[in-house]
């Protein structure tokens, strides 16, 4: 197991309250698959990519639980430690590449300055910049532009070779195809492909189940701070188990499908008073329509049970009385 | 009836700069009950000149009296009618014309925008408080007077920022929706810009009294706001101050806290609201 | 065949680039960025047409031209018999009320100090529909049809107290209220969270039956538009390469522009390997558009003739139109 999550909790202690950003969260990222984790804003999963690498953003603050990369605890490592790990065996790729590119400096030398970190020298560095780049099919000239002078799929290429430099063994992505362009996004979902082919895990984090489904090998589905089912990809998508998880696969239009698309009725609850219970139940159509359901998914939150092999789902409806 | 729900509620809450904000409404509700209720608190005649001349803080004349034997209290209790009425009538003045303007500079552009911008820039680049002597010289010693030239030294502080947010709120979809149902650009401004426009002014509002008060001590200092014997913190701070290296210091000393906390208290407002709004942004 | 309520014929927007100093002094030509380069198209009462591309295309501004929130530069936009470029802003108004928008942003496209009740009865105001209490009960109907109940408990609601899709439920109740007979949508749902997309859509069709409504619905996500559209129109830096029938268009594009863009929609049911036609590089600056055929720079079968000469709009099976030398079939 290359990274192992137990019991991740994450609040944010905001002036309007304190927001559980995530609870319970567990799971584990095996060698070489591709994990996306599926869920709208605010269900908590871009919160537990974060968190895995330590860097939850403030107000946020990690109140349980414990992130195993290899074995050693990354929460507890002192951060000097932390950051030879970051960087060099996990890497990380953001939605707005701007945010995580210095505006001022050339691309060129932010790419060395990311190698040189790691003990790379100069010379050494320039050479595996340009090769990188090619790799990522951007002109050689491209290092000496400065970020603003490229597009948005262009800065996602750049943090993408940046993040390539070491063939780490894991990489986070969180949302890194949401601002970008249908054609552009595939070509940018085609390089995290050819990563995942030399060896790197890819954890990937995607409002878009489509996008999840298209190449994930496993898919785990995140609403209101909270895991709800994690299965392999055909599990997900042709046997999903969680009425949420149900429901947002017909949620979504697909060209190649040509079954009615259906809507979810209701709005994700506020994580400064979540719903008690499942926190699911207010919106669940099952919970509607069985009247002995009342008292369970209301009252108490439900076990995680696997219920085929590698099939977890947190949900009152499965694992009888 | 909102902008007093706004300015009342952040008093309750329990948020950052609540501190600030209930000091700077208690010294400005104090002076301002002060203001009205002169005739009834006030224990002696402000102008009413005695024997007693030069007398210590005591329990007969809380802050003394001056160099005409003068009650130093009862001056300062009607002194701020006059700071209170010129600041009002100064901001009243400046508000009136610099929103207004503002709001058609920014929304218009063009021509008209760049002509108020570049006059109201040269205003602003003037010191204001020496701008406001040369306005006060030229129309002569009276309370109104000294208003209009305080006023005419802040219409571009309003002017500027009303301007700016009326362009950035332009470019708004809210904006845009309003005019795809067909509004009138005169009720755009009215309805859609300027309440978004308001809080701002609320803080520039409490920012700019708080140095309106600061200017019109400086002018009345001078002389160039009241004549005397009328009871004035500016000009009771001139005539102290020659007294205070004879040790006499209730004389300039009253009038010049009075000053300085009325500035603080509009200042603290200011602040907190300001916090309070960025609060709300983020 | 009705006649069409809106008809767009050759329809221009084109920006000025800004020109530095020294290219002033040196007389340098003014550049445009032709944002939208001369669309033609036309939409029927009740009918919906997508109007797809990627960003940068030309789709938003030509969707605030049609409704002159843009002035246009060239071109007709002909709603229901009158050209509405040639009218003045007054005489605009009375249009106004028959042709709405609804925006991709529910976040900005509300006054933050405006209550939402009194954002959806405005537009009855300005309009002279209704006083004041009879505008405000038929905001809170419209509250109620929009499924923001309890309504008078809405109406005194600010912006800041709703989330992403219920202001989208306000704006969208903001345009019905005039009952208009055309609507531009332009991304209306893709700012929205997955789970709520869906029923977003389902209320704006419920209003498209209601009122018979028009639509052009401006998105780069073509499974949206299959879901809602009639008829497709695919646009590429400012000009309109394909249009037809969706189904037909989704099942036999002709353009091969279409074709990467259908193929590089992800999907649940179909894994990468079945892909894929490429296409190389980006969208290029509108500013900059190649000669010839604007896609050629990209595009896998461009040859001399895309190089050098545009190709026109042409028919190639009932009402399926493309522009290409080189179509798909």
């Amino acid at each position: 197991m290359l990274l192992e999550v137990k019991n991740l909790g994450v609040y944010y202690y905001t002036l309007s309250g304190v927001v559980r950003g995530a609870e319970n969260v567990s799971f584990s990222v095996r060698e070489g698959e591709w994990i996306t984790f599926v869920g709208e804003s605010g269900s908590g999963k871009s919160t537990v990519a974060h968190a895995v690498i330590n860097l939850v953003p403030s107000p946020g603050k990690i109140v349980t639980g414990e992130v195993l990369f290899q074995g050693k605890n990354l929460l507890a490592m002192k951060p000097e430690e932390l950051r030879k790990i970051r960087g060099k065996d996990i890497s990380m790729v953001f939605q707005d590449p701007m945010t995580s590119l210095d505006p001022l400096r050339k691309v060129g030398d932010q790419i060395v300055e990311a190698m040189r970190v790691h003990g790379v020298d100069d010379d050494e560095a320039r050479q595996r910049a340009k090769e990188i780049l090619e790799k990522v099919n951007l002109p050689a000239d491209r290092l000496d532009y400065y970020p603003h002078q490229l597009s948005g799929g262009q800065r996602q290429r750049i943090s993408i070779a940046i993040a390539m430099a070491f063939n780490p063994k894991l990489l986070i992505a969180d949302e890194p195809t949401t601002a970008l362009d249908v054609i552009v996004q595939d070509a940018i979902m085609d390089l995290i492909d050819e990563m995942k082919d030399e060896g790197t895990s890819i954890y990937f984090v995607t409002h878009d189940i489509s996008l999840a489904a298209e190449r994930s090998d496993r898919i785990a589905v995140m609403y209101a701070g909270e895991l709800v089912e994690i299965g392999t990809t055909e599990q997900i998508i042709e046997n999903p188990l969680h009425p949420y998880t149900r429901a947002l696969v017909e949620s979504v239009p697909d060209l190649w499908k040509e079954s009615e698309v259906r809507a979810i009725p209701g709005y994700p609850p506020d994580l400064r008073n979540p719903p008690s219970g499942c926190r699911f139940h207010p919106r669940c159509p099952i919970f509607k329509e069985k009247a002995e359901l009342k008292g369970r998914c209301d009252v108490r939150g439900p076990e995680t049970l696997e219920v085929e092999p590698g099939h977890f789902v947190a949900c009152h409806l499965y694992g009888g009385a | 009836m909102r902008i007093i729900d706004f300015l009342i509620k952040p008093l309750r809450e329990r948020k950052p700069g609540r501190g600030l904000l209930v000091f700077g409404v208690i010294v400005v509700l104090t002076v301002v009950a002060m203001a009205i209720l002169a005739p009834f608190i006030s224990p002696y005649n402000p102008t009413q000149i005695g024997e007693d001349i030069f007398a210590p803080p005591s329990l007969k004349h809380p802050m003394g009296t001056n160099n005409l034997g003068q009650d130093v209290f009862s001056r300062i209790i009607w002194g701020s009618r006059i700071i209170l009425y010129v600041v009002a009538v100064a901001t009243t003045l400046s508000i009136a014309i610099g929103v207004p303007l503002g709001l058609l500079s920014g929304y218009y552009g063009g021509k008209t925008d760049r002509t108020l911008s570049m006059i109201m820039d040269s205003i602003y680049s003037f010191p204001s408080l020496i701008l406001a002597i040369v306005i006060a010289v030229v129309l002569g010693p009276s309370p109104i007077n000294t208003a209009v030239a305080i006023s005419f030294v802040y219409v571009p502080t309003y002017f500027r920022m009303v301007r700016g947010q009326t362009l950035s709120l332009k470019g708004q979809l809210f904006v845009e929706a309003a005019r795809a149902i067909g509004t009138k650009s005169s009720e755009i401004m009215r309805k859609y810009i300027l309440p978004n426009v308001l809080p701002t002014i609320l803080v520039v509002f409490t920012l700019s009294v708080a140095d309106a008060i600061l200017t019109e001590a400086g002018l009345s200092f001078l002389g160039l706001s009241v004549t005397p014997p009328t009871p004035d913190w500016g000009y009771d701070l001139h005539v102290g101050q020659p007294f205070l290296l004879d040790g006499y210091w209730w004389l300039a000393f009253f009038p010049g806290i009075m000053i300085m906390l009325l500035a603080m208290g509009f200042a603290m407002i200011g602040e907190a609201i300001n916090e309070r709004l960025s609060l709300g942004t983020r | 065949m009705s006649e069409p309520l809106l008809k767009v014929r050759e329809l221009k927007k084109y920006f000025p680039v800004k020109r530095s100093l020294l290219e002033a002094f040196r007389k340098k030509e003014e550049r445009y960025v032709r944002a939208v380069d001369g669309i033609s198209f036309d939409i029927r009462k009740g009918e919906t047409l997508a109007l797809i591309g990627e960003s940068g295309c030309g789709k938003t501004t030509a969707g605030r031209t049609i409704l002159r929130l843009i002035e246009p530069t060239e071109g007709e936009i002909i709603f229901d018999g009158t050209d509405v470029t040639q009218l003045s802003q007054d005489e605009l108004r009375p249009f106004r009320k028959r042709m709405q928008i609804i925006f991709q942003d529910p976040y900005s496209s509300l006054s933050p100090r405006m209550r939402i009740g009194d954002a959806i009865a405005h537009p009855l105001l300005v309009h002279g529909l209704a006083e004041k209490d009879e505008a405000k009960e038929i905001a809170l109907k419209m509250l109620r049809r929009v499924g923001l109940t309890p309504e008078d408990e809405f109406y005194d609601r600010y912006p800041h107290h709703l989330s992403g899709g219920q202001r989208q439920r306000v704006v969208i109740a903001r345009a019905m209220v005039l009952k208009p007979e055309f609507i531009v949508a332009d991304e209306a749902v893709s700012m929205i969270d997955v789970s709520m997309r869906a029923s977003i859509l389902e209320l704006l069709e419920s209003f498209k039956e209601e009122y018979n409504l028009s639509q052009l619905f401006i998105t780069h996500d073509i499974a949206v538009g299959k879901l809602i559209a009639d008829r497709i129109a695919v646009m590429y830096l400012g000009k309109i390469v394909e249009m037809g029938p969706i189904r037909e268009v989704l099942r036999n594009p002709a353009h091969p522009y279409t074709m990467a863009l259908i193929q590089a929609v992800p999907s649940i049911v179909r894994r990468k390997k079945e892909k894929k036609l490429r296409i190389t590089g980006e969208v290029p600056n509108a500013a900059e558009i190649p000669p010839g055929c604007r896609f050629h720079p990209r595009c896998p079968f461009a040859d001399e003739l895309c190089r050098g000469d545009e190709p026109e709009l042409v028919e190639v099976s009932h009402g399926h139109f493309v522009a290409c030398h080189h179509p798909l079939h």
